[in-house]
């Protein structure tokens, strides 16, 4: 047997080895970008921008070269018609399938799982980490893997194969596209449809991102499981049309249980077992009645209105920040025993990790004795407070109620994940995060930072913040804050406005998925607010710390607001802002002296949408440029590559500015360069 | 009596359409036996049966003495199958091809692998994508044959070669295995070819097996009769079932005799033909004694 298992995988290797020598040595650049991006180039930024990207672009050049793999090494012994060679020798089918397990376990699992592990630790990524790696490189690629060779031994040729895989992916293509005209042409349809992949919030499930994971990990589990299964079925017994029945089958209960699933085994470890210290009947809530929103909606086809404003908690620790979603349906209880009800929605829609100003105590209770000299930069949160249909609402606005509902409420702090010295160089490894730091850039009233961040992204980490697409999508990822704190002059400065990983879009998209993220970030710190002047001495005794929030408790609070009315005019100071930007509020359309202004001297105006290169205004139609502030500006380069300020004394350096944001991302080089408008007025 | 192959009732359908149905065949040891069949009459069907490639829908095979279902490694390293239906590892010189067969199979013989080799003039480097249909299948041979299997399967070993090339092989074939205690099922639709080879002949057609016997005894019991006659015939004779083809003219009657016997035949001819002046007797191929049978057993023509 033994042999014969050998003779087998000499003979497949040799058949395969061009393919899987130009698969080792795409898996070798892939690894080489992918370590390099955190330890060759750490002071290139331009390679940190381009490497993701070529990062992915390598990656799927490997996984299509395992798609062509597995079907020609399974296609070598076809157990699937009649007319294979191996059919009439003496080889066992334990022997086939063995053999086949052991090349693609061996070259597409092992040398993998190896190679990444062993760049884990060129790193300096913690063993632990390394080790918690090693189950999940297992489960992706087999989770990968397993599909491809059970397609593939249910075919004979390459040709059925691409052709199945074809139909396959075309199906699905097909599907969405008949939801998507479905949706169109009968809301009600598709949306009961869609309904299906919101379950667990219909359940009240907190879809954090732990739980994503968890869901998918069980189903790649069953799915390796069935799949390993079905595979080794059709190998012994040969019943192809059984095995596909079957597999079909075993598709439906993985995507069922995906639906279904409920538990979160991969929480965060703090919160296991931990009871609320907080007293729940002590924290109050009520509503930011200067900031109340009101705006147009649509449900089906029936029009409706929004609510929207800040729901203010307070009287719970300080070290604390409270982030709120509902538990139960919003209502309005009025004193005739009328209630209204709130189409179904959650507080927090968009932007949970936004910076908001209400948890800067928080952030100042981690940084200890280091006083935040910047604390009020004007950047709200808004809730999604009420939807109605817009009859309800012209009934009921103005008469004062109870508002009730039942929310989750998650309490956060802020701990220091990493301190690293402002020079250039430093580098600090703690634990999941590791941050170098590649250059100051000095201005007349910002500094700023530009630095490396490494992420160890484990999904079997329970201690460490977890990130993935779908929480990204429903914003429910933790992101931390960077700080410049000097613990000599115990003054901290919190950045002009963090964008959080907005900051390095082009890295922070390529990164996504990855156990070690590498983001190039440049983060300005907002000297001119804080009052202090960036000299050297201050510089070189500060240090950049990132603040990471952690989950501490989550409790259930009855929120009752009496004589709470649904408003029947905005009182928010920007209307122009809500209109276009939807439910999050744009804080870079904030100038930094917002609380000096009286709202009435505000107006805003959009950034010329007709202009420029169409992902650019895309992405900045909803950035809106405080006309009071003067001087705003914006730059468009062709590639997408942008440069804007806004907030400057005159229109020379709100020029000078853009021309030198744009100028980082490299696009003097760019003869396309370009400015766009100044002060929203198109440059021709 | 034991037989290397023996199917009881063997059917095979696929939907509604039987495709081997019922087949009762016995292939004995140590010799070469001819399973004869127009296209798709399911011989090929029936072999992959006795290979355990395909699984009855009732009925069983047997093959030395083991269930075809039951076949393994053990019982597979003991019997050659060579097909034209089979896929070959097209991507493999000859010689690695060889070597890879040669470590499934203990008992590989080399030397007689290289006296085969040198027999068939195979080049050793060359690809077996890039081979002749002939060489390909001279290859395909060699690796069935190297070990000594007890049992040899050709499912349309010589279908689609060129006569040269077919003449090569049979010619090859029946160097390599006259001194050799193999029994070989061998599948054709060419009677030529397979009248030189078999020992015993089987014939299916749609799906039945029509006749299974002995080669020699076939050919003995088959002759052409050619009988003169003085005068004109009569009236109308009512010949014996085993006379087949029967033809008569005025002052000739010929016909195949099916159940020929030195001597009664003659004697049944003057009995019906008292006017005969002259009885000739000449031996049949395998190619007339199908003709003759055709239109007994309305099998196809081949």
């Amino acid at each position: 047997m033994t042999t014969i298992i050998c003779s087998l995988f000499f003979k497949d290797a040799r058949r395969l080895r061009i393919l899987l020598s130009a698969w080792g040595i795409v898996l070798a650049f892939k690894l080489f970008l992918y370590v390099g991006g955190a330890h060759f180039f750490s002071s290139n930024i331009e390679y940190q921008m381009i490497a993701p990207l070529f990062y992915k672009v390598v990656d799927f050049l490997e996984k299509v070269l395992v798609v062509v793999i597995i079907p020609l090494c399974l296609h070598e012994d076809p157990c699937v018609g009649t007319s294979a060679f191996w059919f009439s020798r003496p080889l066992s089918r334990r022997a086939v399938i063995a053999t086949k397990a052991l090349l693609l376990g061996i070259f597409l699992v092992l040398i993998p799982l190896l190679a990444e592990a062993g760049m884990l630790l060129v790193s300096q990524v913690a063993i632990k980490y390394v080790f918690l790696a090693v189950p999940e490189i297992i489960l992706e690629r087999l989770s990968f893997i397993l599909p491809l060779v059970l397609l593939a031994s249910l075919t004979r040729r390459f040709s059925d194969y691409a052709k199945v895989g074809a139909i396959m992916v075309g199906a699905w293509i097909m599907l969405g596209m008949c939801y998507g005209i479905l949706y169109m042409v009968a809301p009600k349809v598709g949306q009961m449809i869609s309904g299906l992949w919101s379950q667990k919030q219909w359940w009240g499930l907190d879809v954090s991102p732990s739980f994503i994971q968890s869901t998918k990990i069980v189903g790649d589990g069953l799915g390796i499981i069935f799949y390993a299964a079905l595979i080794i079925h059709q190998h012994v017994t040969r019943y192809t049309a059984r095995t596909i029945r079957w597999a079909v089958l075993a598709y439906f209960i993985i995507f069922s249980v995906g639906i279904m699933w409920s538990i979160d085994f991969l929480s965060p470890q703090a919160m296991a077992g931990r009871k609320a210290k907080v007293p729940v009947e002590a924290i109050q809530a009520q509503f930011d009645a200067g900031h109340m929103f009101i705006a147009d909606g649509q449900q089906e086809d029936t029009p409706t209105k929004i609510i929207r404003s800040r729901l203010l908690l307070s009287d719970f620790p300080s070290r604390y920040f409270a982030v709120p979603h509902t538990e139960s349906t919003i209502q309005m209880w009025y004193s005739d025993g009328q209630r209204l009800e709130s189409w179904g929605m959650d507080f927090m829609p968009m932007g949970e990790f936004m910076v908001d100003d209400a948890r800067i105590p928080a952030m100042q209770s981690a940084l200890g004795a280091a006083i935040i000299k910047n604390p009020w930069r004007g950047q709200f949160l808004y809730n999604n407070i009420f939807e109605s249909g817009r009859n309800d609402f012209e009934k009921f606005k103005s008469r004062p109620g109870t508002y009730a509902v039942d929310a989750e409420i998650d309490l956060f702090d802020y701990r220091i994940a990493a301190a690293v010295p402002l020079k250039n160089g430093a580098f600090q490894n703690q634990g999941q995060r590791q941050v170098s730091i590649l250059g100051l850039l000095k201005q007349e009233n910002d500094v700023g930072v530009f630095f490396i961040e490494r992420n160890v992204n484990m999904v079997f980490d329970r201690n460490g913040s977890k990130q993935s697409m779908m929480s990204r999508m429903q914003n429910r990822e933790i992101d931390g804050v960077y700080v410049l704190r000097n613990s000599v002059t115990q003054e901290a400065v919190l950045p002009v406005m963090d964008l959080g990983q907005k900051v390095s879009q082009v890295a922070d998209i390529y990164n996504e998925g990855l156990r070690l993220q590498v983001r190039a970030k440049r983060i300005d710190f907002d000297f001119a607010q804080a009052g202090i002047v960036p000299s050297e001495d201050w510089l070189r005794q500060a240090e950049l710390v990132r603040l990471e929030p952690g989950l501490q408790e989550s409790v259930v609070k009855k929120i009752r607001i009496k004589d709470f009315a649904l408003p029947a005019v905005t009182t928010d100071p920007d209307p122009a802002a809500h209109n276009s930007a939807g439910s999050s509020y744009p804080s870079s359309a904030y100038g930094r002296k917002w609380d000096a202004k009286p709202a009435k001297d505000i107006s805003m105006y959009p950034i010329p949408a007709q202009l420029g290169d169409e992902k650019m205004i895309h992405d900045y139609k909803y950035n809106y440029l405080a006309k009071d502030d003067h001087k705003a500006f914006a730059l468009s380069i062709s590639g997408g590559i942008y440069g804007y300020c806004y907030g400057q004394k005159n229109e020379a350096e709100a020029k000078a500015c853009a021309w030198g944001q744009c100028n980082n991302r490299r696009c003097t080089k760019d003869p396309a360069c370009k400015i766009l408008s100044i002060d929203g007025k198109i440059v021709p | 009596m034991a037989y290397a192959i023996a199917t009881s009732n063997l059917t095979k359908s696929f939907g509604r359409n039987n495709v081997v149905q019922s087949l009762n065949l016995a292939v004995p040891y140590n010799g070469i036996y001819g399973f004869l069949g127009p296209n798709g009459a399911g011989k090929t069907t029936t072999i992959k049966m006795i290979m355990n490639i395909l699984k009855p829908t009732s009925g069983a095979v047997t093959v030395m003495g083991k269930p075809s279902v039951e076949l393994g490694p053990e019982q597979l390293a003991q019997i050659g199958y060579v097909s034209e239906n089979q896929d070959m590892p097209d991507w493999m010189t000859v010689k690695y091809f060889l070597n890879y067969c040669r470590t499934m199979y203990p008992q590989w013989d080399q030397k007689f692998c290289q006296e085969l080799l040198t027999q068939f003039d195979l080049p050793l480097h060359q690809r077996l994508r890039d081979l002749s249909r002939g060489m390909k299948m001279k290859a395909a041979l060699i690796s069935s044959l190297a070990y000594r299997p007890k049992l040899l399967i050709l499912d349309e070993p010589f279908s689609g070669l060129d006569s040269l090339v077919r003449e090569e092989l049979i010619s090859g074939f029946l160097e390599i295995t006259r001194d050799q205690d193999w029994t070989i099922l061998v599948s054709s639709h060419d009677l030529d070819e397979v009248e030189r080879l078999a020992d015993w002949i089987g014939i299916i057609d749609r799906a039945e097996l029509k006749i299974q016997e002995e080669t020699a005894s076939l050919i003995q019991r088959f002759k052409r009769v050619e009988v003169a006659l003085g005068s004109p015939s009569a009236a109308t004779v009512k010949t014996p079932e085993s006379w087949l083809r029967f033809q008569e003219d005025q002052m000739r009657v010929t016909f195949v005799e099916s159940c020929y016997q030195p001597g009664e035949t003659e004697k049944k001819v003057r009995e019906l033909f008292p006017q005969e002046s002259s009885i000739q007797v000449f031996p049949q191929t395998l190619k007339e004694i199908f003709v003759a049978l055709a239109r007994q057993y309305k099998i196809s023509n081949l």
